[in-house]
């Protein structure tokens, strides 16, 4: 996260809308934040702090506090942060939450926070301030609190972060480290741990109910004990219950099994009683039975008697039922009889028919084969006529065959001849052609050659001009040369002539002067001198003794050394002017001569120059006209040479044309010599074409000429010879049409001979047929008629056998008979069924009387009464043992129940009471609650390896800005109250010692949680956890530290910057601000331009 | 001609808490002795003068009382300011030192004239160049500021305007860092990373005389060349001997360099051995225990109250570190276990190991692998 721009407007001590582009500070390096106390240093973090996160840098100032007291009223407050992340630039712009005067009417109004994010990608922006912290917090990957930590430590919190309990630290971590797993691994732990814990209670507790529920009234012992344990709850004590328990099952059991017996006895006992008295009440039974039967067997007599007689009497009357029997055969004999004679009767009359039908058959064939026959004998006359049709057919065959031939031939040839006599033709017209085209290539070459020799001579002409035309343009190069010289002189000499007027000025005043001073001097002489005089001694130079007017000093005393000077230096002015003024003659010689020079070469380029008036006009002139007449020169020269250049392609096209009809005219000659070739091999194909034919043609022999016609080679006879060859053709084909109709014809009779054959064969075979049939039909009716015959015989003698009766008759009779012979049968069984039911019964109740008095035998000893009463005693008592054993029993399933349940809940229990332990042991160990250790807990024991990392890259630090005497380390043993495991102790290795980091001094802290800061911020960007951070800022702290550590600390930080990180420091100490180019420089405002801080970037 | 070349004086520097500034008057003093002797026509001093901007008084003194009797030796002096020196400060009535042969270079203006010395050769000229930043020339030259991005440019513009005659000879001092130059822990690097000058930027000059970097040496030709300390302020300066440059040019194109050895009050000595070794008589018997000095010691463990005791023997002990195997593995991070490479399973087991004192039951374990994997597939 990189800050790029950061605007503030109205917020903290920021009146209005300030700026800073933190982009001008560079991508990479320190930078300081100065300026004079309460001018807005940590106000910058702050703003970025709020405009990421909605919340300030620091613990000490709330959100609410941050608008500008200085601020107008109108302006509103809001910080917009441009930052880049991963190389992406994101927008934050975000507003507190304010009280702002109402835009009508009195009093404030709320104005609601807000906050907008954009992202580089054009996505849609994230608003509302939640939103918007959450979204920064997802992108850059730290929290508030994180970011606080690690990459904006802010003023007065460095220690925090030294001093920070595990807890605060492990939270941190996770985020970072990405530990999360180990925590919901610790609290899953903890939970199921729990959830097993609950379940062993209840299972105890159910294991406890059910144990309650034992009941046991037999063993007093026992009883008591167990109910001293219900009362204690069966704590602990499951396993003794369960044991009492069983035991009280085995006395119970013990018990029934006695009970049991007991009934068992009673049961017996009660069986044999009843038995007893069954046997009585048998007793009883057989005698009254008695009595019933001997009663029935006398009722039953005279019925017995009656059913006898009547069966006797049915036995006499078997005879007449087997007369009847016979004549009912008899009878029926007879209508089998009549029956037959009806069948027979009807074959005669079938038969009968059956003859006529074929007698009339065979008649109808006779006719038939008759007309057969002579239809037959027409065929074979007709057949005789066609005999002679298929050898016919031959000889047609073979003479259609060689005309045919003929004709073709001749065909082919004559078409042949007429192609290739068209074929000759057009190649002697192809030929005339190409001749003539021949004729005009070499005309047009001729033509051409002479065009291309007219422009021979140009070349030469082509480099004569273009050697003009450069001469004159050296000329003309010259020319301006010396020109330009000329003009350049003239200034040279100006300037020269300048320098010599000064020179010789200065000369002059030097003079001057040195004149005056010489006077000067010799007036101080005579004022030396005319001090020395005194009245009465001779003047030195007059000699005269008397002095009325001495030479008065002069004020000021020239030395003859002055004097001396001045003399030089107006020798050195002198000779400086003559130099200068000999110069200026030099110059000027120059001058006369380059003039003389130029005119020369303007005299012979142009001879109309003039020689009087002004030289310069003259000589502007001349050169104006001797520019111009070799410009017009040139241009002469230029068009020739254009004129000879289109001359020179004119003959290049020219020689190009001449080729062309060079190869055209090689085309033309070859194609001639094609159409000669192509000529000569048709006329020889005619020749051979000819030969043929005419040998075809006088093979036909046709009417008219002889042997000349097959050696004419002119047109006529070729007319002649064609005009054979069609009538022979005609003739041919006549002939062919002949014969194809005689051979139509002869192939049609041909085919009417096929079929009458065929239709005698088919004649022929039709009368076998019919005769065939006529012999079946003649046996048939034989063989009818001796049928009726016989059949005739057997009706007359059955119709003698059967006499007069007729079959209705008979029938009748025989129906009464049967009738009457059923139901004198039925009658007779009657009666025999009912006898021997009768005699049945009688023995029946004979054998019961029989078996009854058997039975009278044993009778028991006690009498009747006693047994009751026996009973009945017997039963009350197994009515009692029964009941007190169903209460047994019941008392007994239910322990048993308990004794199961429980003892399925027992191994239950042992299961969940080792799941219990092993995960309560787990859960303990992972969250750090085990009795007697440190609490640390699994999580933090993972972190404590990257929280060594950090250390590790912190101490680097730490041992460089310390000297080598401090170094962190993480705590190993310490006080077991409390989550432990992230703890920090510091060494001093100048004397060996261990120490809690509270003992370190002001700066020092500093120096640790600065060493702590960069180490983590390090480690979280080895990580490839994907949060980058690209800036860092340090407030304050500094000012705890002297030279010597903060030059330390300052190489710490810069060690940071490599690798494109920037890091802003926030410090008033100076050494810092010599040190540390790139400032942003905050300072107050008073007065004008109105109140409130300013920001400037320095040394950017 | 003869030029006597020194830098980086550091005056008031103090090295791990101790002051140096006895032992700065020492070799201040072993300096006037060796200019009585040389009697060079001019002494270049260039750069880094004081160690802070705003100097210790007694900083201020020692410079004061250097410069007064070098004057008295009547030999030229040349100053120019050094990244540690504020220029305004430097410069404090330059111009009227000018009287005293003292040429200390002004606050850079755009504009450097050279000091003409004369000798039987002909003139020369000395071209003082205090430390430039880039904002320093672009606030200067504000019309080429575009120009201007870095050292290099900043250098290759203050020398454009100065129009070098080449026909005569010309000695620069200068105070930057050129590229190829050694360094060793005691120099300040230039915050921001961009003061790099390539060496050929001074091809103009006959002789350059640069300060800033504390080890004497020459980049690309032997008259392009640092001075180096005149004391060794750290200890990666150990091995080096430190000496002032004598350099003498004759006509243009000869250029002598002699070197003179220093000898300091106190050495800077680094020392290594076990504690016993060290604190044996025979060891330090006959040394000078007076000098700093910085021990590695290399036993095991730290020597309880080690700084204290060797003290007693060495009163001017810097630095304690201690050269064994704990120190090695520190500086070596790889070494740490990574946690990844091991399974979250693994890692509980031996946490487990650890507080229980015992290992895991098996049941124990693939609950716990169970439970893992669960999490991690998002149950």
């Amino acid at each position: 996260m990189k800050p790029q721009k950061l605007v503030m407007s109205a917020f903290g001590p920021y009146a209005g809308k300030t700026e800073i582009d933190f982009t001008r500070l560079g991508d990479r390096g320190l930078y300081l934040i100065t300026g004079d106390t309460g001018a807005g240093k940590t106000t910058i973090f702050d703003a970025i702090a709020f405009a990421l996160y909605g919340e300030a840098s620091g613990e000490v100032r709330q959100a609410g506090m941050l608008r500008s007291k200085y601020a107008d009223d109108k302006t509103d407050t809001w910080v917009e942060l441009t930052f880049l992340y991963q190389a992406k630039r994101y927008t934050v712009r975000r507003s507190p939450e304010y009280l702002r005067p109402k835009e009508r009417g009195q009093g404030m109004t709320l104005k609601k926070g807000d906050a907008l994010l954009t992202f580089p990608d054009g996505r849609a922006p994230v608003t509302k301030s939640r939103e918007v912290t959450r979204a920064v917090t997802e992108l850059i990957g730290l929290d508030r609190r994180q970011f606080s930590q690690i990459a904006m430590i802010a003023q007065g919190d460095f220690q925090k972060l030294l001093l920070a309990g595990t807890g605060e630290r492990s939270e941190i971590f996770r985020q970072i480290f990405h530990t999360g797993l180990y925590q919901a691994l610790q609290d899953r732990l903890r939970d199921e741990a729990r959830e097993c814990g609950k379940e062993y209670e209840g299972l105890q507790k159910s294991i406890r109910q059910y144990l309650n529920g034992a009941v046991c009234l037999e063993a007093p012992a026992l009883s008591q004990e167990l109910e001293a344990l219900k009362a204690a709850g069966f704590a602990g004590t499951a396993v003794r219950g369960l044991e009492l328990l069983e035991r009280v099952i085995e006395t119970q059991d013990g018990l029934l099994t006695g009970l049991d017996a007991e009934l068992e006895k009673t049961e017996g006992q009660l069986r044999e009683t009843d038995r007893l008295l069954g046997i009585w009440h048998q007793q009883r039974q057989l005698s009254l039975r008695q009595q019933e039967l001997a009663q029935q067997a006398e009722a039953l007599c005279p019925e017995l008697d009656e059913a006898k007689k009547a069966y006797q009497k049915a036995q006499e009357e078997i005879g007449l039922e087997e007369a009847l029997k016979t004549r009912i055969a008899e009878e029926e004999e007879r209508l089998k009889q009549y029956a037959a004679l009806e069948q027979e009767r009807k074959e005669a009359l079938r038969l009968k028919e059956e003859s006529a039908r074929a007698g009339r058959r065979i008649a109808e064939g006779k006719t038939q084969r008759s007309v057969l026959q002579e239809a037959m004998d027409q065929s074979r006359e007709e057949l005789l006529a066609l005999r002679d049709a298929g050898e016919e057919k031959e000889r047609l065959d073979r003479q259609r065959e060689r005309t045919e031939g003929a004709a073709e031939q001749i065909g082919a040839l004559r078409d042949t001849l007429k192609e290739v006599k068209a074929k000759e033709e057009e190649a002697r017209l192809r030929l005339e052609d190409a001749q003539a085209q021949e004729a005009g290539c070499r005309a047009q070459l001729t033509q051409t050659r002479q065009q291309a020799e007219a422009l021979q001579g140009l070349d030469a002409q082509q480099v004569l001009c273009q050697a003009e035309l450069n001469e004159g343009l050296e000329r003309a190069k010259r020319l301006e040369e010396d020109i330009k010289q000329l003009r350049a002189d003239y200034r040279t000499l100006s300037l020269c002539q300048d320098a010599y007027c000064r020179a010789r000025r200065d000369r002059d005043l030097a003079r001057e002067q040195y004149e005056r001073l010489e006077q000067a001097f010799l007036d101080g002489q005579a004022g030396v001198l005319a001090l020395r005089l005194k009245p009465g001694k001779a003047c030195p130079v007059c000699g005269s003794p008397e002095h009325p007017h001495p030479a008065a000093c002069t004020e000021e005393m020239v030395s003859a050394q002055q004097l001396q000077q001045k003399k030089k230096e107006v020798t050195a002015l002198e000779a400086e002017a003559e130099q200068k003024s000999a110069d200026a003659g030099f110059w000027k010689r120059r001058i006369e001569e380059r003039e003389t020079q130029l005119w020369a070469d303007l005299n012979k380029i142009c001879l109309k120059a003039e020689q009087e008036g002004d030289r310069e006009a003259l000589l502007e002139t001349a050169v104006g006209q001797a520019r111009a007449q070799l410009s017009s020169e040139r241009k002469a020269a230029e068009r020739r040479l254009e004129e000879i250049r289109s001359g020179i392609g004119l003959r290049q096209e020219l020689v190009r044309r001449e080729e062309t009809l060079q190869k055209e005219m090689t085309d033309v000659l070859r194609r001639q010599e094609e159409a000669k070739n192509a000529i000569a091999v048709l006329e020889s194909r005619q020749a051979d074409a000819r030969k043929r034919l005419t040998a075809c043609l006088s093979y036909e022999a046709a009417p008219g000429d002889g042997e000349n016609a097959g050696r004419a080679k002119d047109d006529e006879d070729w007319r002649r010879l064609l005009e054979r060859a069609d009538e022979t053709a005609a003739v041919l084909s006549r002939e062919r049409q002949k014969i194809q109709k005689a051979i139509a014809e002869n192939r049609e009779r041909l085919r009417q001979r096929e079929l009458l054959e065929a239709q005698i064969q088919k004649g022929e075979v039709q009368i076998r047929e019919l005769e065939d049939r006529i012999r079946e039909q003649e046996l048939l009716e034989a063989r009818f008629q001796e049928k009726e015959e016989y059949l005739k015989a057997s009706i007359e003698k059955r119709e003698k056998d059967a006499g007069q009766m007729d079959a209705a008759a008979a029938e009748e009779w025989l129906t009464a008979d049967r009738e009457q012979l059923r139901k004198q049968e039925e009658n007779r069984l009657r009666l025999t069924g009912a006898f021997q039911e009768l005699c049945r019964r009688r023995d029946a109740l004979q054998a019961s009387l029989e078996t009854l008095r058997d039975q009278q035998q044993n009778s028991p000893a006690l009498t009747e009464d006693e047994l009751l009463t026996r009973r009945e005693q017997l039963e009350s008592k197994k009515g009692e043992t029964a009941k007190r054993r169903s209460e047994l029993y019941a008392a007994l399933r239910q322990n048993r129940d308990i004794r199961q349940a429980v003892k399925g809940r027992q191994d239950e229990l042992k299961r969940v009471e080792e799941t219990y332990v092993s995960l309560r042991s787990l859960s303990e160990t992972a969250n750090g609650t085990l009795a007697g250790k440190r609490k640390i807990e699994l999580e933090t024991y993972v972190q404590t390896a990257y929280f060594d990392r950090i250390l590790r890259r912190a101490n680097l630090r730490l041992l460089t800005m310390s000297g080598g005497q401090y170094e962190l380390k993480r705590q190993e043993e310490g006080d077991i109250k409390g989550k432990a495991g992230l703890e920090l102790d510091v060494i001093d290795h100048y004397n060996a010692t261990v120490r809690s980091v509270r003992t370190l001094s002001g700066g020092e802290s500093f120096q640790a949680s600065l060493s702590l800061a960069l180490g983590l911020s390090d480690e979280v960007q080895a990580r490839a956890g994907g949060i980058r951070l690209d800036a860092m800022f340090v407030d304050e702290g500094f000012g705890s530290l002297d030279e010597d550590a903060l030059r330390q600390a300052m190489k710490a930080l810069e060690g940071l910057t490599e690798g494109d990180r920037m890091v802003g420091i926030i410090s008033h100490v100076s050494e810092l601000k010599e040190r540390i180019e790139r400032r942003i420089v905050v300072s107050k405002r008073r007065g004008n331009g109105g109140i409130g801080s300013v920001v400037a970037l320095e040394g950017v | 001609m003869k030029l006597m070349h020194l830098s980086d004086l550091h005056l008031g520097k103090r090295v791990y808490g101790f002051s140096m500034i006895e032992d700065q008057r020492y070799i201040l003093g072993q300096i006037l002795e060796l200019a009585k002797q040389e009697k060079p026509d001019g002494v270049l001093l260039a750069g880094d003068i004081y160690d802070k901007a705003v100097p210790a008084a007694e900083a201020v003194q020692l410079l004061d009382f250097f410069l007064t009797a070098l004057a008295e030796l009547g030999t030229a002096v040349f100053l120019i300011s050094g990244n540690h020196d504020s220029p305004e400060r430097m410069s404090f009535l330059a111009q009227l030192l000018h009287s005293r042969k003292i040429y200390i270079a002004q606050v850079y203006e755009g504009k450097t004239k050279p000091v003409i010395l004369k000798d039987r050769w002909g003139e020369a000229g000395i071209y003082l160049l205090p430390f430039l930043r880039p904002s320093t020339v672009r606030h200067a030259l504000p019309k080429q500021a575009e120009d201007i991005q870095n050292c290099q440019d900043a250098l290759q513009k203050a020398i454009e305007q100065m129009e070098i005659p080449k026909d005569r000879r010309n000695v620069l001092l200068a105070h930057q860092f050129v590229t190829g130059a050694g360094r060793c822990e005691s120099e300040e690097v230039f915050v921001g990373g961009i003061d790099q000058v390539d060496a050929a930027v001074f091809d103009a000059f006959d002789y350059v005389a640069l300060g800033h970097i504390h080890s004497p040496q020459h980049i690309g030709r032997p008259e392009v060349r640092y001075c180096g300390t005149p004391l060794k302020y750290s200890f990666s300066e150990c091995g080096q001997e430190k000496s002032v440059t004598m350099v003498e040019l004759r006509e243009k194109g000869t250029v002598e360099i002699r070197l003179v050895p220093l000898v300091p009050l106190r050495d800077m000595r680094a020392v290594r051995g076990s504690y016993l070794e060290v604190t044996a008589r025979s060891f330090y018997e006959g040394s000078h225990t007076e000098d700093y000095l910085e021990v590695t010691l290399t036993d095991e463990e730290d020597v309880p109250d080690g700084m204290q005791k060797l003290r007693v023997i060495y009163p001017n002990l810097m630095r304690l570190t201690y050269d064994n195997r704990r120190t090695k593995e520190d500086r070596d991070l790889d070494v740490v276990l990574e946690p990844e490479k091991r399974t979250e399973s693994e890692l509980f087991e031996e946490f487990f190991e650890r507080q229980n004192n015992r290992p895991m039951s098996d049941s124990q374990r693939s609950h716990v692998q169970k439970l893992v994997e669960e999490l991690k597939a998002g149950g």
